[in-house]
């Protein structure tokens, strides 16, 4: 996004909507000015149509800043998946997908949540303990798509310092490895300048309960959330790999 | 994506508040998916939604009703929220009833979203928790921000935001429901519930008015009638303090001023005082005197700069204004203001006496001008 210094009138309504703080005054001049490294091309400003006198505009943007776009603008659509948002489907189809089964867990690690942005060389400091791991990386997410190799999670060198408001690092494992999964992102949550926020998928078992809810996090600094989200299994046609194990009744 | 998955709260807080989201699966079961995406948001305008949105044209308060939500269905992700169990319960069992066919998940605290997709006959399907915040924290700002800025999960409600709108509806700017709504409106999913915002809201402008001034008695001079009838309640309150009052009134100089200790931040008579007997009260900001240790020194009475500690010659003591403390603990007045007949003494908290000194303010200013008096 940028500002057109022969329109901006300096009223400033435009800087509190930054969810980066990129907008401010310049110094002894009645103007704003976005700083373009650390805007990360959400949109927000605009959407916001606080600037009356039009100043506020969004230029082109190309290979890689369109990245910053993808990954922040909750409208735009991420043309690898196709699906808008932060462009993954993750537990939110799993009655359709089965992509998460019995005795498996989805994780996700959402780098620059909340409210921080994260430079994609940070986002693929995750993917690499991820891959170091021996864990798959989910392939229909569009992170999984700036890799060069997903076996290291290695990036391509041109997107690296790209900022983005979140790009999260999706993959699967087995139930038991949890406790040491979260005890490496703790390790690694140490080396990333910025902060991150991490999911934990599991199925619901036949009889009502959650394998997750039975794990020691909380040993870990990580106990799990009140806050969370339940797919109530309403999808069709259901999962194939999943017939017989889950409730069906209705 | 898990929008709606770190929202940050407290069980209270977050108490029925539910967002429910309806996708398709990208090469599953797209086909024909817009209309059921549009059925979705049909039942749950039925049940008292109070936001909506549809990722392709926005929420419910900038698309400004549920049926302009319906333009552009193809491929999107719809969503509505609720701030009760009945109306999600509802809305649960006639999707259930509808068998639409898309995924439906529903976000909430996950004891409550549990028990309501009970009810509405449904089986919990997958689940999904967070395990929180990692990294850099100290870069975030105080939780009762997060509360509402992680209620978008895209972050499109950004922390100086939130921010904004406190100082806005403290200065009158804004009222509330402005306020309300400039927080709503950034999140396009529709996902932000603006009555769980109100509330998160109105409790931060409440905590944003700082108090300025530390506990003390305020005086009006012109409704004193100089009965001394404060004096006299002092004593009673004190029974310890030889019948000396530790309020003065005073009309030596015009108007009669009932002088009171002022309770400084940097209290002299307590950094005079050689044996510990002179103390502040943490939680009322009060200095007052134990008692037990004066030695009758009389650095105290030197060191105040108002003539604020009163010496009883006959106990051979120090004796100062304790504010009542036991009284105000008991959420009493001090017996001074509750024994001033006519009204001219007054102890109200800090934020309180800091509002009517501003009010006082902006009226003297307003009358000053006589163009603002049209406005």
């Amino acid at each position: 996004m940028r500002i057109d210094e022969t329109k901006c009138t300096g009223c400033l309504k435009c800087v509190p909507y930054c969810p980066m703080a990129a907008i401010a005054k310049v110094p002894n001049r009645r103007l704003a000015a976005i700083d373009e490294d650390e805007c990360v091309e959400c949109g927000v400003c605009l959407r916001a149509e606080v600037c009356a006198s039009g100043a506020l505009y969004q230029q082109p943007l190309e290979w890689p800043r369109v990245l910053r776009a993808t990954f922040s603008d909750p409208r735009v659509e991420h043309k690898d998946t196709g699906v808008p948002g932060r462009g993954t489907e993750e537990m939110k189809t799993n009655d359709v997908t089965g992509r998460f089964g019995p005795g498996h867990v989805g994780m996700a690690v959402e780098l620059g949540r909340p409210g921080t942005g994260a430079r994609l060389y940070d986002v693929e400091k995750v993917a690499k303990v991820v891959a170091s791991m021996g864990l798959p990386i989910e392939p229909k997410n569009p992170v999984t798509f700036l890799m060069t190799d997903v076996k290291t999670g290695k990036f391509r060198d041109d997107v690296l310092n790209e900022k983005v408001l979140s790009a999260i690092v999706e993959f699967d494992a087995e139930l038991h490895q949890v406790p040491e999964i979260v005890a490496r992102l703790n390790e690694v949550a140490k080396e990333v300048d910025t902060v991150f926020s991490v999911d934990l998928i599991s199925l619901v078992d036949p009889d009502g309960t959650v394998p997750v809810e039975k794990l020691d996090l909380a040993s870990l600094g990580r106990p799990l959330s009140i806050n969370g989200k339940t797919n109530v299994g309403l999808g069709r046609p259901k999962a194939k790999s999943l017939e017989g194990y889950v409730n069906e009744s209705h | 994506m898990s929008h709606t998955n770190h929202r940050q709260g407290t069980r209270e807080n977050l108490s029925n508040c539910f967002v429910t989201i309806a996708m398709a699966s990208q090469g599953i079961n797209t086909a024909g998916a817009s209309q059921k995406l549009q059925q979705f948001l049909d039942i749950a305008a039925r049940h008292n939604p109070v936001n909506a949105g549809n990722m392709k044209v926005g929420n419910l308060y900038v698309a400004g009703s549920m049926e302009k939500l319906s333009a552009g269905m193809e491929g999107s992700i719809v969503q509505a929220a609720f701030n009760s169990e009945d109306d999600l319960v509802g809305f649960l069992t006639d999707l259930n009833e509808a068998d639409l066919g898309v995924s439906v998940v529903v976000t909430g605290l996950m004891d409550e979203t549990k028990k309501c997709s009970e009810k509405a006959g449904l089986h919990r399907h997958t689940v999904e928790y967070s395990l929180g915040v990692f990294g850099k924290t100290e870069r975030l700002p105080d939780k009762s921000i997060m509360e509402i800025s992680t209620m978008c999960g895209h972050g499109q409600v950004s922390f100086n935001l939130v921010q904004r709108m406190v100082k806005d509806v403290t200065r009158g700017v804004l009222t509330l429901d402005e306020a309300t709504m400039t927080l709503t409106k950034p999140c396009i999913c529709g996902i932000v519930d603006p009555t769980r915002v109100r509330r998160l809201l109105e409790k931060m402008v409440a905590a944003s008015i700082k108090p300025a001034l530390h506990n003390y008695i305020a005086m009006d001079p012109s409704k004193c009638d100089k009965c001394y009838a404060c004096e006299v309640a002092c004593v009673e309150a004190h029974p310890n303090n030889s019948s000396q009052p530790m309020c003065i009134v005073d009309a030596s100089m015009g108007p009669a001023i009932s002088l009171h200790c002022l309770h400084c931040a940097s209290a002299p008579c307590m950094k005079a005082c050689p044996t510990g007997n002179i103390l502040r009260d943490p939680e009322k900001d009060v200095i007052y005197m134990r008692g037990d240790r004066c030695i009758g020194c009389k650095l105290c009475v030197s060191a105040c700069p108002f003539g604020m500690i009163v010496w009883d010659e006959k106990g051979g003591q120090a004796h100062k204004c304790d504010l009542c403390i036991d009284r105000l603990k008991e959420g009493e007045v001090p017996a001074c203001v509750a024994g001033c007949p006519t009204g001219a003494l007054s102890s109200a908290d800090n934020a309180e006496q800091f509002k009517k000194r501003r009010t006082l303010a902006l009226q003297t200013t307003l009358a000053a001008i006589p163009s603002a008096q049209e406005m």
